[in-house]
């Protein structure tokens, strides 16, 4: 039994027990009450019935009404026969107020109930539009779109739009597997309604035999969009008020689209200034870093081909050392260029594969045997530090860079230290210099695209190095961050989480030392 | 210097400036050289003229690199050395799987294209396969199964030895780490590189004064390991 019914069956026991009730009060007190009093109790239990039941139960209460009180108090007594024919008049009232109470509170209930439908519908279009308002993504809009109209018309939502490529397609679908989504006229029907501007669909002039109701979302002279409900199981009735609430909804999602196209274009201009600032900034450090080299590879070439007779051997040595530190110089700095645009392109992969931290250390290294010969290299490896997963040439290229700070920004014959250590979680890398050290508000800020210090002997480089060992640390799932180092100079540390690597197993037995 | 002079070396590359400069390298060094643009005329000039050794460079305009080294190999075992940029290591590895002998990334330096030309003529050699290797202060007796280092003996197990041997015999020339994994584990271990980070790390606590440096096993990031060549250690 549901509550409404258990409500009926208690409202008809209360009527028939207000009947009892007055029954036997009038007749119990005897003469206390004259004859209209008693009638005007009797109009009691009719009104109550009026009240809270529907018209019939009201009519028969009204009946028994009139029956009971001819019957038990009007002469002459326990008949039905009336001897004076006024009572006629009191029956007939009794009737009209059974009835008229009735029809009134059934209107009044009536009218509740539309009135808590709209306010629902109210509700579930502000929950819609507080949740449109959070949207960044037009994926994501038109999946709310389809839910929230699913949710509040009661039926399958869909939505279609241009695509990026600019052609008709269904968006989003309250149920992928739905009639709207999986039929092919369907889509058809909501093509028509985005050439045409116009809605179709049951209750429209236009293709009424469609399953689903299809309106366009259209702002000023552009058609945004077409949402469609499915409307193939609806009365005339319930269609009428699907229609309405449909186009209730059309309305909110055209202007909360029209809100988000005109955000993201906003956004688009920013992205489009912000890359702007960096490739202006871009090119004034690099053509600056690629200049710097040609001045001392062009000066030292032409100084040897035009008269190679005034130099010594060993000034012809210098020079000719000049041209390849040169030459080495831009290698790194396009290196870097070539790393920054791989990261920042949308397609960055990462090639990981199993390296040895010791490795890594060697190759890099490697890249300075000039510069690293007037310096004391001190490297210290943990024995037994586990492989890591990483992309092996990627993390060479970040030790490259912050050695080739070590080296700039410290005098000759000072040492540099490199560690590798390991925890339970994490692998260490470590380099240490002998420089003027970072300043600690400047600690954060050195990993940011083109920001370089302010030292005393100013240092040529592209402020790219250490962000782009930011972006491929990060890129590992690792941190990386500058300290003072003990005894003067930065330190930075390097941490790379380790996926463990039983590395013992990889050893047969009869291998084991 | 081993090389035979005289030694015919076709250079194929598109660029002018890398072709002169070859020229000029490679007449000073003794050798013939030859010059192909493009890719096609390369292959053309590898048939016609049967080079001793064809320097490729891997960006050509026409054809793909690695479709030249196929044709080449089709009817010719001319040792292949290719030249190209740090970001195509793919390519590299795809190519000297297919067949081609070394690489070298540019920029590189002259000394380094002579002492690859040089090990890539040697192999061709006939007749000189000794059963001792000697490489600085590394010494290899293959008959006696027997690694010393600056007259110290190295105790290697079976799997170092295999490792070590491969490289030995190979002196001075890459070796991917597929070549390496096929080779000394087997076929079905072709992709486990973590079995040769982890033997070659032990190798070179073995044999390298210091490990975090290494004179004798060098890494060729992307690419594999290469053994020094005797003329690479000074």
């Amino acid at each position: 039994m549901t509550v409404e019914q258990r409500r009926m069956v208690i409202d008809c026991l209360v009527t028939l027990a207000l009947l009892v009730v007055v029954t036997i009060i009038c007749k119990a007190t005897g003469k206390f009450f004259n004859v209209t009093d008693v009638a005007m109790l009797y109009l009691l239990p009719i009104i109550y019935a009026g009240a809270r039941t529907n018209i019939w139960v009201s009519v028969t209460t009204a009946i028994a009404g009139v029956l009971l009180f001819d019957l038990l108090f009007v002469p002459p007594l326990y008949t039905f026969t009336v001897s004076d024919a006024h009572y006629v008049v009191t029956f007939a009232i009794f009737l009209l107020v059974g009835i008229t109470t009735s029809v009134i509170s059934h209107r009044l209930k009536n009218k509740t109930k539309e009135t808590e439908a709209a306010l629902g519908q109210t509700s579930a279009m502000y929950d819609l539009s507080t949740d449109l308002t959070a949207v960044s993504h037009v994926d994501e809009f038109s999946r709310i779109i389809v839910s929230g109209v699913a949710g509040a018309v009661g039926s399958d939502a869909v939505l279609y739009q241009p695509d990026r490529k600019n052609r008709f397609a269904l968006m989003a679908a309250s149920d992928p597997q739905g009639r709207l989504a999986t039929d092919k006229n369907e889509g058809g029907v909501a093509t028509w309604v985005f050439e045409n501007g116009r809605e179709a669909g049951p209750g429209t002039d236009t293709l009424p035999g469609a399953k689903g109701i299809y309106v366009p979302l259209v702002l000023e002279d552009e058609i945004l969009g077409v949402l469609g409900i499915d409307v193939s199981e609806e009365t005339d009735d319930g269609l009428l008020k699907k229609k309405a609430l449909l186009l209730a909804f059309a309305g909110l999602a055209t202007l909360a689209l029209n809100k988000l196209l005109l955000t993201m274009a906003a956004q688009h201009v920013l992205n489009l200034e912000e890359s702007e600032r960096l490739r202006t900034a871009l090119f004034n450090s690099v053509s600056h870093e690629l200049r710097t080299p040609l001045a001392s590879m062009m000066g030292a070439a032409t100084s040897l081909q035009d008269s190679e007779e005034l130099y010594s051997p060993e000034q012809r040595a210098d020079l000719l050392k000049t041209i390849e530190e040169g030459a080495s110089r831009m290698n790194r700095v396009v290196q870097n260029l070539l790393d920054m645009t791989r990261l920042e392109s949308g397609t960055f992969k990462l090639n990981e594969d199993w390296c040895d931290v010791q490795d890594i250390i060697g190759v890099a290294v490697a890249d300075f045997p000039e510069e690293l010969r007037s310096r004391r290299l001190d490297i210290d490896v943990q024995q037994n530090l586990p492989l890591i997963k990483a992309d092996f040439e990627l993390l060479v290229q970040v030790l490259v860079n912050i050695l080739d700070n070590a080296i700039k920004y410290s005098n000759e014959g000072t040492d540099i230290q490199i560690t590798a250590s390991c925890d339970e979680t994490a692998v260490l890398l470590g380099v240490g210099d002998r420089g003027p050290g970072i300043l600690r508000q400047d600690r954060e800020r050195v990993f940011d695209k083109f920001y370089r210090l302010r030292t005393a002997h100013p240092v040529s480089g592209t402020g790219l190095g250490l962000s782009i060992c930011m972006a491929i640390v990060e890129a590992h799932g690792g941190s990386i961050s500058v300290d003072d180092r003990p005894g003067g100079g930065s330190m930075f540390t390097i941490s790379l989480p380790v996926e463990r690597l039983d590395t013992a197993g990889l050893i047969s037995e009869s291998e084991m030392p | 210097m081993t090389a035979r002079s005289g030694a015919k070396i076709l250079v194929i590359d598109d660029e002018l400036e890398i072709r002169r400069l070859l020229r000029v390298a490679l007449d000073a060094h003794d050798f013939v050289a030859l010059e192909a643009a493009t890719g096609r005329e390369g292959v053309e000039k590898a048939a016609v003229e049967t080079p001793d050794l064809v320097i490729l460079d891997m960006g050509l305009p026409d054809v793909d690199g690695l479709e030249v080294i196929k044709s080449i190999r089709e009817w010719s075992r001319v040792p292949i050395i290719i030249l190209s940029v740090r970001e195509q290591e793919d390519q590299k590895v795809g190519a000297l799987d297919a067949g081609a002998s070394d690489y070298l990334t540019k920029p590189f330096g002259m000394g380094e294209l002579m002492a690859r030309i040089r090990v890539a003529l040697r192999a061709l050699a006939p007749g000189q396969d000794t059963p001792i290797i000697d490489i600085g202060d590394l010494e290899m007796d293959l008959t006696k199964r027997r690694t010393t280092m600056g007259g110290q003996e190295v105790r290697l197990t079976p799997t170092e030895y295999e490792l070590m041997k491969y490289l030995a015999t190979n002196a001075g020339k890459v070796l991917t780490r597929r070549q390496l994994l096929e080779q000394v584990w087997g076929p079905d271990f072709t992709s486990d590189v973590q079995y040769l980070r982890v033997y070659i790390g032990q190798l070179r606590k073995k044999i390298e004064p210091d490990p975090s440096r290494p004179q004798y096993i060098i890494t060729e990031p992307g690419v594999g390991y290469r053994l020094s060549a005797p003329g690479d250690l000074s």
